[in-house]
C-alpha cells in the first residue's frame, strides 16, 4: 500500500462526509489532530484546550455557513488551526466566527496543497529510502524491525533513514 | 540530543496513529530543554500523516456535541470573558483548597465543564462556588452541565487506550483525594 494512494482515499472520504453533511464524523476524525496541533503550537500551555475548542467551533460554523472548498478538508482544518492560534497569540478574540475571506488571507488554499500539504510535497525531495521508511513507520505504523524485514535492510539503516526523514521534515516547519 | 527528540516524536506519532491518544504534554515535559524542537517536529508530523480513526464512542460524543453546539458551561464561561485558569483559581479559593490541589482541580473542572462528570454527584459547594464565579444560579448550572452521551471511560473525543483509560496530564492516584470527592468521584 502506497502512502499517496491512502492519502487520496482519506481525502475522498472527507469529501464524501462533507457532501453528505456529516460534519460530526469529520470533526471526530480530526479532533485529535486539532487538539495535538494546538498543544504543540502552544507548547503544552493550558490554553491549548480552549484554542482547540475554538477551532472546532469555527469549523462547525464554517460548515453551517455553507462554505465549500476545492481542497482536501485536512487543508481547511490546518488553516483554521493556524488562523485561530495566530489570533490567540495576537490577543484577538478566538471565539468569534472567521471572517468571510479568511481562506484567501496569505494565499489561496490551493497553494497550500501544492506547497505544504500533500505528503509527496513534504517528502518529495527525499531519496526513495527515506520516503519509503517514513511511510512504513508513520502511515502503516510498522515497527522498525518490521520495516527492516520488509525492505530487506539492516535495522540500523532504518533508524538512519528515519533520522534523515525527520531532519527533512524539520525544514518544513513554519510558524 | 537531536536523536532523543526523534525518539519522542516517533513514539508519539506512532501511538497517535494507532488511536492510543498519547498525551503530548507529557512528551513535551520529557523533552526538557528540547521541548520547542519536539513540538515543531510533532506539528509537522501531525500535518503529514492521516489522523487516527475515531472510536464509536468518540463519534457518538461528536454527534451530540454538534447537536448541542458546545458544552454549555464552556459557553457561559466564554460569555463571562473568563479563562479556565481564572475559574479554577476562584474555585480553589472558594473551596479552601491548597495550592497543591490546583492541578487536580484543573483537571476535574475541565471534566465537569466538558460534560464528562455526573452533575448530581458533584458536591453542592462546588456548584455554589462556580455559580458565584460565573454569576449564575447553582440550579441552572447543574442543569446546563448535563453529561454528554455516557461512555465507559471519562473522555471526550478520545480513543480508548488499550488496557484502560488514556493518560492524564496529572499523575493518577489510586485513592480519591479531596478534589475527587468534591467532584463526585470517590
Amino acid at each position: 500500500m502506497a502512502t499517496f494512494e491512502q492519502m487520496s482515499d482519506e481525502d475522498a472520504l472527507d469529501r464524501q462526509l462533507y457532501e453528505s453533511r456529516d460534519i460530526a464524523q469529520l470533526l471526530a476524525r480530526y479532533d485529535r489532530m486539532i487538539h495535538n496541533t494546538c498543544v504543540a503550537k502552544l507548547r503544552g500551555h493550558a490554553d491549548a484546550d480552549d484554542v482547540a475548542q475554538a477551532v472546532r467551533m469555527r469549523l462547525l460554523k464554517e460548515f453551517e455557513r455553507g462554505k465549500r472548498y476545492d481542497v482536501p478538508y485536512r487543508v481547511v482544518v490546518w488553516k483554521v488551526v493556524h488562523w485561530t492560534v495566530g489570533g490567540y497569540f495576537n490577543a484577538q478574540r478566538i471565539d468569534d466566527p472567521l471572517p468571510d475571506d479568511w481562506d484567501a488571507e496569505g494565499g489561496r488554499l490551493e497553494d497550500e496543497v501544492v506547497t505544504r500539504f500533500h505528503l509527496g510535497g513534504l517528502l518529495a525531495d527525499l531519496p526513495g529510502r527515506e520516503r519509503e521508511v517514513a511511510e512504513l513507520r508513520y502511515v502503516r505504523m510498522l515497527e522498525p524491525d518490521q520495516i527492516a524485514d520488509e525492505l530487506g535492510i539492516a535495522r540500523n539503516n532504518v533508524d538512519q533513514a528515519l533520522w534523515r526523514a525527520n531532519n527533512k521534515l524539520r525544514e518544513q516547519w513554519d510558524d | 540530543m537531536t536523536e532523543r527528540v526523534d525518539e519522542l516524536a516517533d513514539a508519539f506519532i506512532v501511538a497517535y496513529r494507532r488511536g492510543e491518544d498519547p498525551d503530548l504534554r507529557t512528551y513535551l515535559e520529557r523533552a526538557g530543554e528540547q521541548r520547542d524542537e519536539l513540538a515543531r517536529l510533532v506539528e509537522v508530523l501531525l500535518r503529514a500523516v492521516p489522523p487516527p480513526e475515531p472510536t464509536p464512542e468518540a463519534l457518538a460524543l461528536a454527534r451530540t456535541w454538534v447537536a448541542e453546539q458546545e458544552p454549555p458551561l464552556v459557553a457561559l464561561r466564554v460569555r463571562r470573558g473568563l479563562k479556565r485558569d481564572e475559574v479554577v483559581d476562584a474555585l480553589r479559593r472558594s473551596l479552601g483548597l491548597g495550592e497543591a490541589a490546583r492541578e487536580k482541580l484543573q483537571l476535574r473542572y475541565h471534566e465537569l465543564e466538558t460534560g464528562q462528570l455526573q452533575p448530581s454527584r458533584v458536591d453542592r459547594r462546588v456548584w455554589q462556588a462556580l455559580a458565584e464565579t460565573l454569576r449564575a444560579r447553582a440550579e441552572e448550572l447543574i442543569s446546563w452541565a448535563r453529561p454528554l452521551t455516557p461512555v465507559p471511560a471519562p473522555v471526550m473525543f478520545r480513543a480508548d487506550a488499550p488496557g484502560g483509560a488514556p493518560p492524564s496530564v496529572l499523575e493518577s492516584r489510586e485513592e480519591p483525594d479531596e478534589v475527587d470527592r468534591l467532584f463526585g468521584l470517590s
